[in-house]
């Protein structure tokens, strides 16, 4: 038999029960677009997290409180302020800290800014000039904070793009006034959009103040040794190469500022780009292969529906095989007949499936959350293997039916039912 | 030729054997015309059965233009019952999703001719007097009619050989005559017909008569 009549014989049994071949492939069509869809959304967190990681630069090292003894992510949260602005201009000093280029010491807090009669409530950043280059913004109007905006402790304030959109419009705020915990401040300065967001917080909302200005005017915090505290230090160093050998020393410098002993656990973490960058790749790596494999349950539940209705249509059709086989279709006939059944059905299956997810992911990229849009990447790789996995579990589900059928003895299969 | 030599069938049934043939030995020239008729449960669909190859014998040989069919593997012997064999089956036996022209056409699938398929299968179609009704499917058919598309489909491969099980059983005396006078035009054309009847008066009109009771020959010259 040519396989153009099987093919045909395969497809005429397929069409004569449309309703039933249907929905069979509805199984395969919904495990494929939600492998497609699903992944897209892993692919999608993992891209934009990655490019606004590589936005702030490779050369930039960060330093954070951390409770001493603790490791990972649980020491790093509510920890008590440890790390202040004298540390911050210690580790400016290149003959401490090796190819160092500059420190912007970062104070952060939430408050209410008023302009007008808009009102938004968003992060307050105390900081330096160094802070703008470090961490890779640049100006879209006005200027940044100034050396001496941070020595005079000015009433001055630069805004991340969209606070500016939220408070003044399309209008140019620079020159306005702003009420940040009912102080006046001027605004010099509006930064470029950086697009992105980390972690749900995005880098365009924020009001930058200069940091003696936020430590004097606005939140008082202070170390036990009694500086003033900041949430973060951020070094810029020379270039990527120069990060590991500026860690080493940034340690130094603050286990000896902190009076620590040689057997004392830091109270700070010292984390390069580069770092942050493999950690959340391998957070959203496993959030791509977790929802793959909820989408990967949902295909092989779509392949059992196959091989039930296979299952089913060989009995059902025991005495089709039985007539085919008296007038000479041989094993291989009946095997591939009902192979390519499966065959056509995971395959046309999958290919809506691919469609189908594709317009998942788009619809997926239009919703809003939390105000940040979400990205969805629909690589080539993760179509191959949604679609590789279908046929695979198609053929797989077709084959024990098809064997069945085969295998049944003419005149059995005549006298069946 | 087709011979049968000591032919018997054991079915096993659970734990009880059951012997449906024991011992049969047959002859069966080109072009002649054998009825084999018996009693239900005598063992005569069985024997039909195994000349067809449609299942093979317990134990006894087989030997079809002197080759022995045991020694066959199941696609030697599809690929036999393809070009030299042909069915009638009392209830017909036809595809129902199928037409009547496609059903005509399997043998020819099957045996992986590619040309002319349909014109073959029309053609033969004609000659049991269906060629207007090509494009109906089974149920849109009367019985005869059915039977007349399962005739065309036995001769679609031109066989060696064509059974038949009872193949008026289910159909009216008038429909039953048409269908039988196929089968004797067939048998003036010289052949081969073995078939299965109750009826005496189509016994009579074949050239040769077996009984079977119990699973042996038991009247007509074997």
């Amino acid at each position: 038999m040519r396989f153009k009549d099987s093919l045909t014989t395969a497809l005429r049994s397929l069409t004569a029960n449309k309703l039933r071949s249907a929905l069979t492939m509805l199984g395969i069509i919904i495990g494929v677009a939600a492998v497609i869809g699903l992944m897209s959304i892993g692919r999608g967190v993992e891209a934009s997290i990655t490019s606004t990681l590589e936005g702030l630069g490779s050369n930039a090292i960060y330093v954070i409180p951390q409770t001493p003894g603790s490791t990972g992510f649980g020491g790093l949260t509510g920890s008590v302020p440890t790390l202040s602005v004298d540390d911050a201009e210690a580790l400016a000093d290149p003959s401490r800290v090796r190819a160092v280029v500059d420190v912007a010491p970062v104070g952060s807090s939430y408050a209410d800014v008023i302009a007008g009669s808009e009102s938004v409530t968003t992060t307050i950043t105390g900081t330096n000039p160094a802070y703008m280059g470090a961490m890779g913004y640049s100006m879209a109007a006005g200027q940044f904070i100034s050396e001496r905006n941070v020595r005079h402790r000015d009433l001055v304030a630069v805004l991340g793009d969209k606070t500016a959109q939220d408070l003044f419009g399309g209008a140019d705020p620079v020159g306005e006034k702003i009420k940040i915990s009912g102080r006046r401040f001027t605004v010099v300065g509006v930064l470029e959009a950086k697009g992105g967001a980390m972690m749900g917080i995005s880098q365009d909302e924020m009001v930058l103040v200069p940091i003696t200005t936020f430590h004097a005017r606005l939140f008082t915090q202070l170390t036990s040794s009694g500086e003033d505290a900041v949430q973060s230090i951020v070094v810029e160093v020379t270039s990527a190469g120069a990060v590991n050998g500026a860690i080493l020393d940034i340690e130094d410098v603050l286990r000896d500022r902190h009076h620590l002993a040689a057997d004392d656990d830091d109270d700070f973490a010292v984390i390069s780009q580069e770092q942050i960058l493999s950690s959340v790749q391998q957070i959203t790596g496993m959030l791509t292969l977790l929802l793959g494999a909820i989408a990967g349950i949902s295909l092989l539940v779509g392949g059992i529906g196959i091989m039930n209705i296979m299952l089913v249509s060989v009995t059902e059709r025991t005495r089709e095989i039985g007539i085919r086989k008296a007038v000479g279709a041989k094993r291989r006939d009946i095997l591939s007949q009902f192979l390519l059944e499966s065959a056509v059905i995971s395959l046309v299956g999958s290919a809506v499936g691919v469609a189908a997810g594709m317009i998942m992911a788009r619809l997926f990229s239009r919703l809003s959350i939390g105000g940040g849009t979400m990205t969805t990447v629909v690589s080539p790789d993760i179509i191959v293997l949604a679609i590789s996995v279908a046929i695979f579990i198609g053929l797989v589900s077709g084959i024990y039916p098809a064997l069945r059928a085969a295998r049944l003895n003419p005149i059995d299969a005549l006298h069946y039912g | 030729m087709i011979e049968l030599e000591n032919i018997t069938k054991v079915y096993h049934m659970g734990k009880v054997a059951v012997n449906a043939l024991r011992g049969v030995s047959l002859a069966i020239a080109e072009g002649e015309m054998l009825a084999i008729i018996g009693a239900s449960g005598s063992g005569k669909s069985t024997l039909l059965n195994i000349i067809g190859l449609l299942d093979r014998p317990t134990s006894g040989r087989y030997l079809f233009n002197g080759e022995d069919t045991g020694r066959l593997n199941d696609n030697q012997l599809a690929e036999l019952r393809n070009r030299k064999y042909g069915f009638v089956f009392q209830n017909f036996n036809l595809l129902p999703r199928a037409t009547a022209l496609a059903n005509v056409e399997l043998p020819l699938i099957y045996s992986g001719r590619t040309s002319r398929r349909r014109e073959r299968a029309q053609e033969v179609l004609a000659q049991v007097g269906l060629a207007g009704r090509a494009d109906h499917k089974p149920s849109e058919m009367s019985g005869g009619e059915q039977q007349r598309v399962a005739i065309a489909r036995a001769l679609v491969n031109d066989p060696w050989l064509v059974l038949a099980d009872e193949p008026t059983g289910n159909l009216d005396t008038k429909s039953g005559a048409g269908i039988m006078d196929i089968f004797y035009r067939l048998h003036r054309g010289g052949k081969t017909i073995v078939l299965i009847t109750h009826e005496p008066d189509i016994a009579a009109q074949a050239q040769r008569t077996i009984r079977i009771q119990d699973g042996r020959v038991v009247a007509g010259e074997v």
